[in-house]
């Protein structure tokens, strides 16, 4: 839904570079009145092809896009601290030797194909593919006696097509249509983020439409997402083709509007460099409803209809003020939801709703003293739930006092805790390298501060340096029950050699503190290690 | 005191095939899911009909279920109301009560299972009380073999000399039978002796939907189980009982009349047991 939510702006970015068509007048009308045949069924004029070349409008293909590989060095991110009540550790360790063996390495790829058909007529297609997406190295190779393997195989999902959707310019507006994702960053990317990042791994798409203007000096749009269309007409008929939506009811449909006043990167660069003040702002908000769902894996009928009665509402506020050498940030996010049977049982209906007030809110205040160095202090806050575990990637098993992870609702206490409260920033969001990228997963149930510099200390070369650190809002989600939780520090090296070439070492040092005591075993946690390296060849 | 425990066993039928709830998870779209997990695969089909295969009894398994205190009379209306299509409606959503926990034990290594020897599992008859019923699950039914004690020094044991036959498999509203027993000569409740010649007709009576505390059955059996007990003085008891069982999660309420009822549409229970989370 975050994704639904962050067209709004992302439009707001097309509409705004846009190109404006050079129009000539065609001949296509003349050619086709001449045309002898052209109302005779069955047959297809011999010059049509020639005809359709010669008149096509000065279309344009661009492709862009990245090839990344990435290469991680973890060491010790159990902490040293020995098992949850439902783990064997916060984070899964070496299996082949039981014990001083705690160091692990990564390697993996993807390439971004982003390609745009600018047809002409104001019309463009666009489209992004992900080839060996996050595709480990030597993680497919050929043969079960793998010291033999000489070579490796292909993924068996090698190609995702992640987005394909089409945009005209309309004499009031932008028109968009397809599956899409945010194209950009809406804020401050805490809560939705387009994931184009070299280093992202998250993305979220959606089939919608969607309809940008400008009015009054802000960009104003309206978006429908069919976030699921349910099940379709080939689970009864298959032999109807194509399948047709079979019930409305079961539909997720999602509503999202935005206005914002909103520059482009380009634009707010001449104006920085300028020292003008300016202000950036958006609002959005959306809503999601469902009333039916099918039970997974069921034939659709009465009986494996389930009253769902799904209602969310998502607003969001972002505003940031360019003011000479200083830049003044923040967002505000709220989540709210209610599922009146949260069941997927159609013979066991929950009588009991499902509910969630969630809230993530960040603040920044950026310093550029001169074009070669940089600094930030940023405040982040994600509310939390008081059930054991910080929800960031909950399973199915109910969470016990000490758990890193777990549900953040409990339908078997007395009274029953029905709401999950605990805001999730976007996995995209990173503020360093280990414990919460690595071992929570997400920033969720608690703040944070970060200060951080960079410097450019040669033409083609910066060091980035941050800290940050974290407390749990509730303790009691911690695997302690204690609230402060870690201090990491970070720092990093880019080489950047014009725009083709990208890489970036990263060295991260965690300090665990009360937060991951194992106090069943009386153990603190100890030091945590990584190395994170990127190379990105960019086109 | 000795006949009422021991009428309290007769009509104790299966007693925990529910299993835990499934909490959400990001696959499954953040949903709670209640059937079966944990490896029993058992999927509702709604025919109205419960087959073996539909209930499970998996010992080791918990139970939840919210019910009136022990020694109170709790009001009830197990005639519900008419749903149409020949269906009824259950409301069983107070929240009144207390929550009792019913734990399905292996039979194996029990102080009893040498009387026993055929049992697979036993479990409380009542959750207020420590007794245990010993079963056996077979291909075609679900049968009380005899009660026992939590423990061997509670100097209860009593053994069927046939099983009662609780659940005979499929159940479809109609359905009805009747099983005659007599407990063996060596029964005893609480170390004193004890004797009856029981008497038990089972009748599925009614099909609809089953509001508890927490979730809803849509489609549920209503199953009658009239146990009458006659006693070597020539004395009687009678009790009548509904079970109410969905497919896949078995028992999911209980009501159980005050000794002496013969109104089958009794306002009164001495247990009023459903399902909680």
């Amino acid at each position: 839904m975050r994704c639904a939510l962050a067209l709004s702006l992302a439009l707001a970015a097309g509409a705004a570079s846009a190109q404006t068509p050079t129009p000539r007048p065609g001949d296509e009308g003349a050619a086709a009145a001449r045309e002898p045949f052209r109302d005779a069924p069955g047959v297809t004029p011999l010059h049509e092809p020639l005809r359709d070349t010669a008149n096509a409008r000065d279309t344009r293909i661009r492709v862009r896009g990245f090839f990344r590989t990435r290469g991680d060095v973890g060491l010790n991110w159990d902490l040293g601290r020995g098992p949850t009540p439902s783990l064997p550790a916060v984070w899964p360790t070496p299996y082949a030797e039981r014990a001083g063996r705690n160091t692990q390495t990564n390697l993996d790829m993807r390439l971004r194909l982003d390609a745009t058909a600018d047809i002409g007529w104001g019309v463009s297609l666009h489209g992004r593919l992900h080839v060996l997406d996050n595709l480990r190295w030597g993680s497919v190779p050929e043969g079960e006696f793998v010291g033999g393997a000489v070579n490796q195989s292909s993924p068996p999902d090698p190609i995702q097509v992640r987005q394909l959707y089409a945009q005209v310019l309309l004499p009031f507006g932008m028109l968009y249509a397809g599956r899409m994702g945010a194209l950009i960053d809406w804020g401050t990317g805490f809560f939705i983020n387009a994931g184009n990042g070299l280093d992202d791994d998250f993305g979220d798409v959606g089939d919608r439409v969607a309809f940008v203007a400008p009015l009054g000096g802000l960009l104003w749009s309206v978006a429908y997402e069919l976030t699921a269309s349910g099940v379709g007409s080939d689970a009864l008929r298959p032999e109807i083709k194509p399948a047709f939506d079979l019930d409305p009811s079961d539909d997720v449909r999602t509503f999202a509007f935005s206005v914002s006043r909103w520059d482009a990167p380009a634009t707010r660069d001449r104006r920085l460099a300028a020292r003008r003040t300016t202000v950036n702002f958006g609002l959005l908000g959306a809503y999601r409803s469902q009333s039916w769902d099918l039970a997974p894996g069921s034939t659709p009928a009465i009986n494996t209809a389930i009253r769902r009665d799904l209602d969310a509402f998502v607003g969001d506020a972002w505003l940031r003020a360019d003011v000479g050498s200083f830049t003044f940030e923040g967002e505000f996010a709220y989540v709210g939801f209610r599922i009146g049977n949260a069941s997927l049982d159609p013979a066991a209906a929950l009588n009991v709703e499902t509910t969630g007030q969630q809230i993530g809110a960040l603040l920044r205040a950026d310093w550029r003293a001169s074009p070669r160095f940089f600094a930030r202090v940023e405040f982040g806050y994600a509310s939390g739930d008081s059930r054991p575990g910080f929800g960031a990637r909950p399973t199915n098993r109910a969470a016990r006092a000490g758990d890193l992870d777990g549900p953040q609702l409990d339908l078997t206490t007395t009274p029953r805790d029905t709401n999950i409260n605990n805001f999730r920033f976007h996995p995209n969001y990173r503020v360093d390298l280990i414990m919460w990228r690595r071992i929570i997963g997400t920033v969720t149930d608690a703040w944070y501060v970060r200060p951080m510099v960079r410097g450019r200390i040669w033409s083609m070369l910066s060091v980035e340096a941050s800290v940050i650190g974290s407390v749990a809002v509730q303790p009691n989600s911690t695997p302690s029950g204690r609230a402060p939780l870690g201090v990491e520090a970070d720092l990093g090296l880019v080489y950047e050699q014009e725009h083709g070439f990208v890489a970036r070492l990263d060295y991260g040092l965690l300090i665990p503190l009360a937060g991951w005591t194992n106090v069943v075993r009386g153990v603190d946690p100890t030091l945590a290690h990584a190395l994170h390296l990127v190379m990105a060849f960019r086109y | 005191m000795r006949r009422a425990a021991l009428l309290i066993v007769c009509t104790a039928a299966c007693a925990a095939e529910t299993v835990e709830p499934r909490l959400p998870t990001p696959t499954d779209g953040g949903f709670i899911t209640l059937p079966d997990s944990g490896g029993v695969a058992c999927r509702p089909n709604f025919d109205g009909v419960i087959a073996r295969d539909e209930v499970v009894f998996a010992p080791g398994v918990e139970v939840r279920y919210r019910t009136n205190p022990s020694g109170t009379a709790a009001p009830v209306d197990t005639r519900g109301v008419d749903a149409g299509n020949g269906r009824r409606r259950w409301d069983f959503s107070s929240p009144a009560g207390d929550r009792v926990t019913l734990s399905l034990q292996r039979a194996e290594g029990q102080w009893f299972a040498a009387t026993f020897p055929t049992a697979q599992y036993a479990a409380a008859l009542d959750p207020r009380r420590s007794d245990l019923g010993v079963y056996r699950a077979g291909d075609a039914a679900v049968e009380l073999l005899g009660v026992v004690g939590a423990a061997e020094s509670a100097g209860t044991s009593v053994v069927y000399e046939s099983p009662v036959e609780i659940l005979r498999f499929p159940l479809r509203v109609g359905a009805t039978w009747t099983v005659e027993t007599r407990t063996r000569p060596d029964a005893t409740v609480e170390r004193l002796p004890v004797a009856s010649q029981d008497r038990y007709l089972v009748v599925v009576d009614a099909r609809g939907e089953v509001r508890t505390p927490a979730i809803t059955f849509t489609d549920a059996l209503r199953v009658r189980v009239e146990v009458t007990q006659r006693f070597p003085s020539g004395s009687g008891a009678r009790r009548i009982q509904y079970l109410w069982m969905a497919e896949c999660y078995g028992e999911v309420a209980r009501i159980t009349s005050t000794d002496g009822e013969l109104n089958p549409d009794f306002t009164s229970a001495s247990e009023y047991r459903r399902l909680d989370l």
